[in-house]
């Protein structure tokens, strides 16, 4: 995750914000204009919505609206001010005191991920940017090849090379990556589109609560939406992780190719960036050991401290190991690391010409 | 492992590093990596020693004080800025010692590698005797890891877990022999050749007192079991009736029929004769075990 939070991105928090309030107020009026067969001249629209608070404005809809946009604005600061504090804490990584105090400073993206979800699910009202914003970043991530990809990977002179590489090792696994990109957006989408539902249902709902019945339906209807959201979600992402799994596992037996391995030789030798090579002999006899020491090896390279140092673990494979290790398959278990160790993957598996 | 350091050297820069995990060795702790980067980055070495624990075949360690020794060296060597060459590094442990370099230095000592490659070949086994002259390049600088990062598996069948006496007579005895005959025949690597063959020199009589006391140590086992009738392991018989400095009139003799023992007369005035290196090795283990004891105190 990207826990650079800038100028520009608050003001895009508070845009989106914005958008969505619109958005909803605006799914509000269209709703009540069919349930009391009100027309409203829609260039007026803002007009006619100060009309109707007025009608309401000895209900509970006030305190709702009021409470809403409380919550609304308190959610944008806690979150804006715990992202800064995270960040604040990130430009001071490096030092040695940061890595005594926090053992491992990789934990601050994720406390930065933790108080965002508790902002937003204590919090509702964000929820609409959050999620727009999330799926904006999700879009960020996939198209971006210079600032998308995790600092540690970041090579300074060459970044769209690495992706390439990257890229074409992916390509020449067993799915493309282009329906990697389709099935994920889609998800997301999915996603996006179904919690979005829920929350607009759940806000209207309390606009609509002098009408008891229809409140009521709306809120079952609600209720129903969040369950099956919940279990969509659950499902893509168990699906996403064996997803991974696959493919990661892919890159690394497609990677032997002589081309990636080629074009990987070429972007190393153009790039001057530093670079730790871990040079890890593997014997079949030793097979539990090299499976713990890639573990290592990569545990090192996961702790971010590299900001502009490429680590590279490059294995020499006596001929006897894949025949022997059947049962537990070093490639396979590290890499239910994480998404990072995928990329990092592809570059393990270069190995020497035979 | 050679391949793969030809795939490192072709593709590395200068300032990049090399870690080096053998088959018998295992990293100690997730932020080994960055320890060993961090102290040679910040020490601009080219080279890093590093502490080391030992596990497996622990009986059979040949190591000083399993690695004791070492990991104080590293550890004093740790609080100093990197620098050149200095006489403690010969008590260093070639398992610390062979576990990070910046592609330059690898480079060297590749190029000493394939040099040499039929020298090497012949000796069959392997002891990293020769990757000592690492540390007396001209442009080599030495920095320490006080913390452990490799953890070093003992395994049977190595070379510091057999009794084997031909490890000694032609390994050993050619490994060290190697290492002096690199240093005397690529004056250009280093700064001052003399002054670089004097330190090969040191570290050579340093692995004879320890190796002779290893042989001492076999060579009384083998002669108490057979006293007492007991069963000698494999190879253990060789060892029966060792007279102490065989293995340094082995060494004096090959140096002698490589025609390097002009290079040792040179440095040490008073070895003319195999006598006289013997005897030159003796004072020198009896310094060390004074060293030693008098460090421990």
């Amino acid at each position: 995750m990207d826990t650079q939070l800038k100028f520009s991105d608050i003001i895009r928090y508070i845009l989106l914000g914005c958008i969505s309030m619109l958005v909803v107020t605006f799914a509000f009026i269209l709703y009540d204009s069919y349930c009391t067969g009100s027309t409203y001249n829609l260039p007026f629209w803002v007009t006619k919505l100060n009309a109707y608070m007025e009608i309401y404005s000895s209900s509970l809809t006030i305190v709702a609206v009021v409470a809403i946009a409380s919550f609304y604005f308190v959610g944008l600061i806690v979150q804006g001010i715990s992202m800064m504090f995270c960040q604040i804490l990130y430009y001071f990584k490096d030092t040695r005191f940061m890595s005594f105090l926090f053992g491992d400073c990789n934990i601050l993206p994720q406390w930065s991920a933790l108080v965002a979800f508790l902002t937003r699910t204590f919090v509702f009202s964000p929820v609409f940017f959050y999620e727009i914003n999330n799926y904006c970043r999700v879009l960020k991530f996939r198209n971006s090849t210079s600032s998308g990809y995790p600092k540690w990977l970041n090579i300074s002179n060459h970044p769209e090379e690495l992706c390439e590489i990257i890229e074409g090792a992916i390509n020449s696994g067993k799915y493309r990556d282009d329906d990697r990109r389709y099935l994920n957006e889609l998800l997301i989408g999915i996603l996006t589109v179904i919690r979005m539902t829920m929350w607009t249902f759940i806000v209207m709902s309390v606009f609509a609560l002098p009408q008891v019945e229809t409140a009521y339906k709306i809120l079952i209807i609600a209720f129903f939406c969040m369950i099956a959201g919940a279990i969509v979600t659950l499902i893509a992402k168990a699906y996403a992780s064996e997803y991974i799994k696959s493919l990661g596992t892919s890159i690394t037996a497609r990677c032997n190719d002589t081309q990636v391995r080629e074009r990987f030789n070429k972007m190393l030798a153009a790039n001057g960036t530093p670079k730790v090579f871990i040079l890890v002999r593997t014997c079949s006899k030793n097979a539990p050991m090299y499976e713990r020491n890639l573990k290592r090896a990569l545990d090192s390279i996961n702790r971010q401290t590299y900001q502009n140092i490429l680590v590279i673990v490059l294995e020499d494979v006596d001929k006897d190991y894949d025949n022997q290790v059947t049962t537990a398959n070093p490639v396979k278990t590290t890499l239910s690391y994480s998404i990072k160790l995928r990329i990092v993957l592809s570059i393990v598996a270069v190995r020497p010409q035979q | 492992m050679i391949r793969i350091k030809e795939l490192f050297l072709k593709t590395a820069c200068d300032d990049d590093i090399a870690v080096m995990l053998d088959d018998d060795d295992a990293l100690k702790r997730s932020d080994a990596i960055e320890d060993i980067v961090y102290m040679m980055n910040s020490r601009k070495a080219t080279i890093c020693i590093t502490s080391f624990e030992s596990c497996g075949e622990i009986s059979m360690d040949i190591t000083n004080k399993g690695g004791g020794k070492h990991n104080e060296l590293v550890h004093i060597l740790s609080k100093r800025r990197a620098g050149h060459f200095t006489p403690d590094l010969c008590y260093a442990s070639s398992i610390g010692w062979t576990k990070a370099f910046k592609q330059e230095t690898a480079k060297t000592m590749h190029y000493l590698l394939t040099k040499y490659a039929d020298e090497y070949r012949k000796l069959e086994r392997y002891e990293d005797f020769p990757d000592f002259i690492a540390f007396l390049f001209s442009n080599s600088r030495v920095c320490g890891v006080p913390k452990p990062t490799h953890l070093y598996y003992k395994d049977k069948g190595r070379i510091t877990t057999t009794k084997n006496i031909k490890d000694f007579e032609v390994a050993r005895v050619g490994f060290l022999t190697l290492l002096l005959k690199m240093v005397v025949e690529n004056p250009n690597l280093f700064d001052n050749a003399y002054k670089a063959e004097a330190h090969a020199i040191e570290f050579i009589v340093f692995k004879t007192c320890q190796i002779e006391g290893i042989m001492a140590k076999y060579s009384k086992e083998a002669n108490e079991k057979n006293a007492s009738g007991k069963k000698l392991d494999k190879g253990e018989s060789d060892f029966i009736g060792i007279m102490p400095g065989t293995f340094s009139k082995w060494l004096y003799e090959k140096i002698k029929a490589d025609n390097l023992d002009v290079s040792i007369t040179r440095h040490l005035h008073n070895v003319t004769s195999c006598d006289s290196f013997l005897q030159y090795v003796y004072d020198k283990k009896k310094e060390f075990i004074l060293n030693n004891i008098l460090s421990s105190k």
